[in-house]
Formats: C-alpha cells, structure tokens, sequence
C-alpha cells in the first residue's frame, strides 16, 4: 500500500488534530463570503469523489457529471417543495434516483469506450439540461426553483453559513470514508483492474458489466447527494448551474487534484475553486492565466496534485535517511517504496 | 425536402470541424477540445479582415484559415508535443487542450470585447426561391464553400506526399515512423489541417449568427459528436456524421419541438452508439487478444 | 468423473473471421491430469482456440464441453468458477496495480462481495480480504514471488510478469490452467523454474494445456501434443510420435525450419 504510512500516521494523533482544525474553521474564517466558498468546496468535493470511483479508478471517463449533479438538485428541491419531505429524505431519495440515472446511461455506455464514452456522457448531461430548461410546468424552464428550503433537523434548521457548514463536511466526511473503504475493499480493487484491462479482468471472473454499471450508480449518487445539498443552500436552482461546462469543471478538478485517490477530490475542489478566486485581482486575464495552469498542470503532473504525495513522502524520507545509520537506510529505502 | 434544405447547411459546419476532430485523433490519437476556439478564432480573424480592414470575403477566409492553422500547429508544438514527452494519461490531453481553450477564448475576449459582432453576409441576405424552397444565399455558399474544402482536403490527403504521410502514420504509428515518416510532422500537419477547417467553419457560418468569444463551445461539442458518430479517426466517417447531425438537428426541430431539438439529437446519437459502439461508418472490431 | 473421461472436449469447432477460416472442424479431448501441449506454426489458430474455450470468442459451430457441461453461450467470466484460468500470449496485467492486488483478482468469483459490511467496515469484510490474501500470497510463494508483493506489476521484469499472471490464473483454483506461451521472453534458467512448476502443477492434479513454441520445454513436459496448421488438427500423440510425423515436420519445413530447431 503506498499511502500506508500516511494513513498509519493520521490514525494516530494527527487524525484529532485535523478533526479539531476542520470544526473550528467557521469560527477563525469569519468572512462569510469565504466561509461560503469553502462551503461551496465542500459540496464540489462530493461530486468530484464519485466522479473519481468512475473515472479514475474503473477508467469510465464521465463529462456529464453535472446532469447527475442537476438530478439531485432537482429531485430533491421537487420532494422537498411539493410533497414537504423533510430534507434527509429527500436527500436520500436525490441518491437513489441519481443512480437510477447512473443505471440508465450505463447501459448504453457499457460497450463504449474512450471518446465514445465520452460523447456518450456528454449526450446525457445535456439532455437532462435541456428537459430542465423545456419541461417547464415541473421545472419552471430556464427561470428554474426559487425558494427551495433550507434543511431542517428535530425542529432545527440549518441556515446560516456556519451551520452549513458543519451539515456539508459532516456529509463529506461521511462521503470520504465511505469511498475510501470502497476504494480499499474487493469493489475498488476490482473497478481498477477493469480500468486496467477490461478483457483481462473478465477473463478472470470479473462480471464486468455488474461493475460497471455500480461504478456510475456510485458516481452518480455522490453527485445526487451533493446536487440536493447544493439545492438547499443557494436556495434556487436553475438550468444554467449544469451545463456542460460545468460537467467540464468538475473533471478538471478531478485530474488536477489526482483521480485514483479519494483525498485527490478534495485537493482538485479546493485549489480550483480558491485558484480561480485568488486570480481575481487580475480582472479579465483572470482566466487565461487560470486556462494557462491548468495546462501545466496538465503536462507536468501527470498524477495530479495527489501524485505529488509519493514523491513528498520519499523526499522527507530521504532527509530521514541521512541521519541514520546503514542498516535503518534499508530498512526505509523498503518502506519508502 | 425543406428539413434537407435546412440541415445541410449547419451540416457542412459540423462536418467541417468534425474533419478536424477526426484528423487529430487519426494522426495523434487524442482528442483536442480546443477544436471549437479554432473555429471562434476563425470567425473573428475574418472579422476583422473582412469587416474592419475591408478585404474581399474569400480572401479573409484563406487569410484567416492560414493564420489559425499557425496557433493550430503552435498548440501541437507546445501542448501535444510535451504531453507526449511525457507519456501522459490521454485524458491530461483533453485538461491540457481544455486550457488551450480557455486561453483562447479569454484572448479573444481581451482583444474583440465580450460584444456580439455582427458579420453580414457576403452575398446578401435575401432569401433566392428555388422551386417552392426558399433558400438563403450564405446556406449556399456554406454548403459550396465547405464541400470544396472537404475536397481540397481529401486531395491534399490522397495525392501529396505530405498527404499519405499523414496516413500512413493514421494507419499504423509504429510502423510509419520506422518506415521513415516525421510523425511529429504530421502531426503538426493534423493540428494545422484541423484548425484551418475549424477557422472556415467559423467564417461561413458567422453571417448566420453573430461573432462572440465564447460561440467555439457549441460547434466544437457538436463537431465533436459528429466525429464519434461518424467514427472518430475516419474522414468520410466525419463528413458524414456532420451531415447526418445536421439533419436530425433540422428534423428534430422541425417535426418535435425546437426547444428539444438538442436533447432529441443527443438522444438518437446515443442509441446509434448503443447499436454501433465505434460510430456508424467504422467497421466494428472487438478486442481479442 | 471417471479416469478416462477427459476433462475439456471440442467437438467440431469452426471459427471464421470475415472470409479466413481460423479454426476448422476441431476435435480435442484434454484428459485429466495431463499437460496437453498445442503447437503449431504462427497463425495456426492456436490463440483463437483458446479464445473459443475461454469465451472470448464464439465459434461458428461446434460444441465445448467441460467437465460434463456444455460451455455454449456462457460468458468468459463465469466459465471462470466452472474451473476456468488461462494466461496471455501478450502479457496482461493490471500494470498499475501491485503484484498481490493482480493476484486477488483472480480469486474473484472465489470470494463473496459483502457490500454492506465493506461499507459500513465492519469484520466480515476485513476477514475475507484477510482469507482472500493469504491464498494471493500462497500462489505467488508457488511461482516464488512472494517478496515482490508490494511492487507495482509494471516494474517487474518480463519474465516475472509472466509469472504473476501465472500466480493470478493459479488464483481462480482452476481445474484446467490455459497458458499461451509461457515460455516466450524467459531465458534458459526462468524456463526451467517454469518446467519444474508446470510438472509440479500436474503432480498437484491440475490440468495443464499449454500453447508454446519452446520444443525442448514441450517434450519434457507434455503427455499429449495437438499440432495446428491453417485452422485443421494435422496431429495429435505422445510428444516422440508427434516430432517425427511427416505432416508435421513439413508445416514446419514450409515455413523453412525444422521442428528440432527450437523457438521460433
């Protein structure tokens, strides 16, 4: 296992540590506007773990991530709006019926491959744009929902920003651990070996296609879950927040923080959304300097940003080495490795 | 009739950046999704040719093709040539290509403003009536232009030496550069092919719409699509999977419901990719080993 | 089942491709306990005979049977735990995956998928990966790679890697081992670590059928040689039978070597 040490570390004291860090960020953060992005991290993080068990481990490229993202919102917004489900529902069943979708595209994906995925993934999350924008008496057109509610728990609503925030990383956390263990289990291994080599894997009793069409069931519930957070914070949704481009964004997040490591989604959410923040003070070359880095990150991290661990870690351990003695330098060249 | 009138038209445009697609990946084997900027880049280079500087709409055209197949062959240059350096993933290709567009885009917004330019049409906008259709002289200047360039294409790729290295290497990679073909030459040759017909596409079809800086993200997913469909890396292929786009696009519209147009599209391609995983006018091999 | 009933039988299988006819009219029955060597010149159909067995590919007619079931249209993937494992003319391996990893894969339909356990991390799940490791490590210990667990696939050497996706095939518990030229790339102390395993494998009750090129190594180690040219069985027999018979000697001839000379 490469990430064996980190993980072993992190069981111990630093996992307290980072706990505490993480709960007491609404209270140092005190911009709201920052404490809402970071909200806003949270949430994309969510989309980008499913879009990561898809793409990066099973090997299925999605560019449609955003209509799976739009089927939460909406499921969710709709239940909570016309039928007054209360928000765990509602969320639970923006889950199911995203993965219902996950199912349906799946079907038709499963003997494509490459660019025709690709097309296929697109197709999809712009048809399901595009009945948001056309099915109006149900989705209200392009105008989209207004006054979605707020969650609310035993009486308790979650409204303002710090509240939400600690709704959001709870669900993430919860959403991290799952994938992790699924990414560590039998199930990840075995989306791997089909991201690897399909016909190989079958040819090892790997039913394929089961796992396949798990793979964007998963994928898609993520991306339900987090659509039917997203809908109760901003309050509205409409058709414009799911585009192609959209779609796009999240992949980009993806490969750049690293997409066959969980953390690697958040590490993408995080430094493209503050990325494209902290360029702001260059106003309209904002965005060829934010295209620029994405290039060279592109070219010069092939891994991502998690791809940069390894290599962190076997620097610190080199530093490690020089201070010991001949038989210790084995020892840790062995589990550097 | 009347939806073939209306189809081949935007036909022509898809199938032209389609060519485009289908030639980068025939040669390189990737997907370039600065494809679509090629044709923004395009249409306002001819803008400004033509519009400002007042010269002649064809010569704007060649000017403007000429001009874009450079950024084309500077982004293979740069983007593919160290993505290839590096053996990297073929998505990195589509994040790094996807930069190229951005940049693209937000320096074409720099330099034309984020205003909608219009571009009138060289022939007049008066609708000619043949039989009981009624026709709009730019259509059939897009149809003819653009099949000329199809066929200029195709010539350039079956009798010049540049031509059938190109595929050659389309063919068999390996075994073209052991033969002696510069594959890095034609590559460049691909990516300056492609953006040359994208920036046509973006010429001819700009008197139909206006000239804006984010117009490529459109025509190049629909190119893009029209590429899969027709099988990507097959040039007929391409050439047809853009006419056959623009058709249902037009019978869609017509006979359904414009504002589903695109969803009904996506929704027939989808299903001749269920029937035929590796586009429709590719033969069908499955893997063994 | 009985001594003399054989494990694996085709029964007239035909293959075409398009208008190339790649495997004609196949007979073979695999006995059980045996190593069964398939030879024949390049393009002989000796892949595609294994692709048909494993399911890869259909045949055009003809009939398989294993172990008293008739494989018929059943996918690759459940031909598997009906006893099933092969290895790759061209090696493959999940390359970015580590050597262990590779061979867990091949245990796959042996081990159950407790979803809700693995989800919710409790003990059956970590019990099985634990169970499901100690058999990875065990078949990696039989092809002595034990200590290269960790290591990525890709980093191993050609011969090694040829030796993980044998570990992975072992993996499936099979009944009947396909291997598609195990020999080529090994040099001459690899090959006979293999021809030890192999023998090894048969004295363990495994059937073995082996395409390969390696002469010396197929008649150390074969019971019954099928000789493939052109799609047809031009003969079959004990390994001395099969060297001097004149069929054979002249497909090879016509190819312009000679059935002695080794590897092609």
């Amino acid at each position: 296992m490469k990430s064996h040490k980190l993980t072993s570390s992190l069981k111990g004291l630093h996992k307290w540590v980072l706990i505490a860090v993480v709960l007491s960020i609404p209270f140092v953060v005190t911009n709201l506007y920052y404490l809402h992005l970071i909200n806003l991290i949270g949430i994309y993080s969510l989309v980008v773990i499913g879009l990561n068990i898809l793409s990066g481990y099973t090997g299925q490229v999605s560019m449609g991530q955003a209509g799976f993202f739009a089927v939460g919102t909406y499921t969710s917004a709709l239940l909570m709006m016309k039928l007054q489900a209360p928000f765990w529902v509602a969320t639970v069943m923006a889950a199911i019926v995203a993965a219902i979708f996950g199912v349906v595209i799946a079907i038709p994906a499963l003997r494509l491959t490459g660019p025709y995925l690709v097309m296929a993934t697109v197709g999809f999350g712009e048809i399901i744009r595009l009945v948001l924008v056309n099915w109006v008496p149900v989705t209200k057109g392009a105008a989209g929902l207004t006054g979605i509610p707020a969650p609310s728990f035993f009486g308790f609503t979650v409204f303002s920003e710090r509240s939400f925030f600690y709704l959001i990383y709870a669900v993430v956390a919860l959403g991290i651990l799952v994938a992790v263990r699924i990414s560590r289990s039998k199930i990840g291994r075995t989306f791997m070996a089909i991201r690897e080599d399909e016909l190989a894997a079958e040819s090892m009793g790997v039913p394929t296609n089961i796992y396949k069409v798990a793979a964007f069931a998963i994928g898609a519930a993520y991306a339900g879950v987090a659509g039917s957070i997203f809908g109760s914070f901003s309050g509205v949704a409409s058709p414009d927040g799911f585009t192609f481009d959209d779609s796009v964004g999240f992949l980009c997040m993806s490969v750049i923080g690293g997409n066959r490591s969980i953390f690697g989604a958040l590490i993408g959410s995080i430094t493209l959304t503050l990325l494209s923040e902290l360029l702001r003070f260059m106003q309209s070359y904002r965005l060829i300097v934010y295209g620029a880095i994405l290039l060279l990150t592109a070219i010069f991290m092939p891994q991502g940003l998690s791809g940069l661990g390894p290599i962190l870690r076997e620097f610190l351990s080199r530093r490690k080495r020089d201070k010991k003695s001949y038989d210790d330098v084995q020892c840790s060249q062995r589990k550097g490795r | 009739m009347y939806y073939l009138a209306n189809g081949l038209p935007i036909g022509a445009i898809y199938a032209l950046v389609a060519l485009g697609y289908s030639l980068i990946y025939a040669s390189a084997g990737v997907l370039n999704w600065s494809q679509g900027d090629m044709v923004m880049l395009g249409a306002y280079i001819g803008y400004s040719l033509h519009r400002l500087l007042g010269l002649n709409y064809v010569l704007s055209l060649l000017i403007s093709m000429l001009v874009v197949a450079c950024v084309g062959m500077l982004v293979e240059r740069t983007v593919l040539h160290s993505l290839r350096k590096r053996s990297s993933p073929s998505i990195n290709v589509v994040i790094g290509t996807l930069g190229v567009a951005i940049i693209c885009r937000n320096v074409a917004l720099a330099i034309w403003g984020p205003d909608a330019q219009p571009f009138p049409s060289p022939v007049g906008s008066t609708p000619i009536n043949i039989g009981n259709l009624r026709v709009l002289p730019q259509d059939i200047l897009i149809v003819a232009l653009g099949v000329a360039l199809m066929l200029l294409l195709q010539y350039f790729l079956k009798y010049t030496r540049e031509g059938k290295a190109l595929r050659a290497v389309a063919q068999d990679r390996m075994a073209a550069s052991l033969m002696g073909v510069d594959v890095g030459k034609a590559d460049m040759l691909a990516f300056a092919a492609s953006a040359a017909m994208g920036a046509a596409a973006g010429i001819l079809i700009a008197p139909l719409f206006f000239v804006t800086f984010n117009m490529g993200a459109g025509i190049g997913l629909k190119g893009f699509v029209a590429a899969v469909v027709g099988g990507l890396g097959n040039i007929p292929g391409a050439i047809a999977g853009g006419f056959f786009l623009g058709l249902i696009e037009s019978l869609a519209s017509g006979k359904i419901s414009s504002g589903y147009r695109d969803a009904i599209a996506f929704s027939v391609l989808i299903m001749v990719l269920w029937l035929k995983p590796s586009g429709l006018f590719s033969r069908t091999t499955k893997e063994t080993v | 089942m009985g001594q003399g009933e054989p494990i694996l039988e085709l029964k007239g299988i035909s293959k075409r491709f398009g208008g190339l006819t790649a495997l004609e009219g196949i007979n073979l029955s695999v006995t059980p306990g045996t190593v069964h060597g398939v030879i024949g010149p390049n393009g002989a159909g000796k892949s595609t005979l294994f692709n048909v067995i494993t399911g890869l590919l259909r045949p055009n007619s003809g009939e398989i049977v294993f172990r008293g079931n008739s494989l018929g249209r059943i996918p690759p993937h459940r031909r598997v735990p009906l006893g099933l494992a092969r290895t790759f003319q061209n090696i493959r391996l999940f390359k970015d995956m580590n050597v262990e990893d590779n061979v867990l894969i091949g245990q796959h339909v042996h081990t159950p998928t407790p979803v809700l356990s693995i989800i919710f991390g409790t003990q059956p799940a970590t019990e099985w990966e634990d169970k499901a490791k100690e058999v990875a490590d065990a078949c990696l210990r039989k092809v002595g790679l034990e200590s290269k667990k960790s290591e990525l696939a890709r980093n191993l050497s050609y011969g090694q890697q040829k030796l993980v996706e044998f570990a992975r095939a072992l993996a499936a518990q099979p009944e009947l081992i396909l291997l598609d030229e195990p020999a080529a790339g090994m040099n001459v102390s690899e090959k006979a670590e293999l021809l030890h395993m192999i023998s090894t494998l048969r004295d363990e009750g495994y059937t073995v059928v082996l395409i390969e090129h390696d002469m010396k190594l197929l008649m150390n180690v074969c019971d019954t040689i099928t000789v493939l040219n052109h799609g047809k069985k031009i003969a079959e027999g004990v390994p001395r039978m099969v060297r001097n018979h004149p069929d054979v000697i002249a497909a090879y001839l016509g190819k312009g070597g000679d059935v002695r000379a080794g590897t092609c």
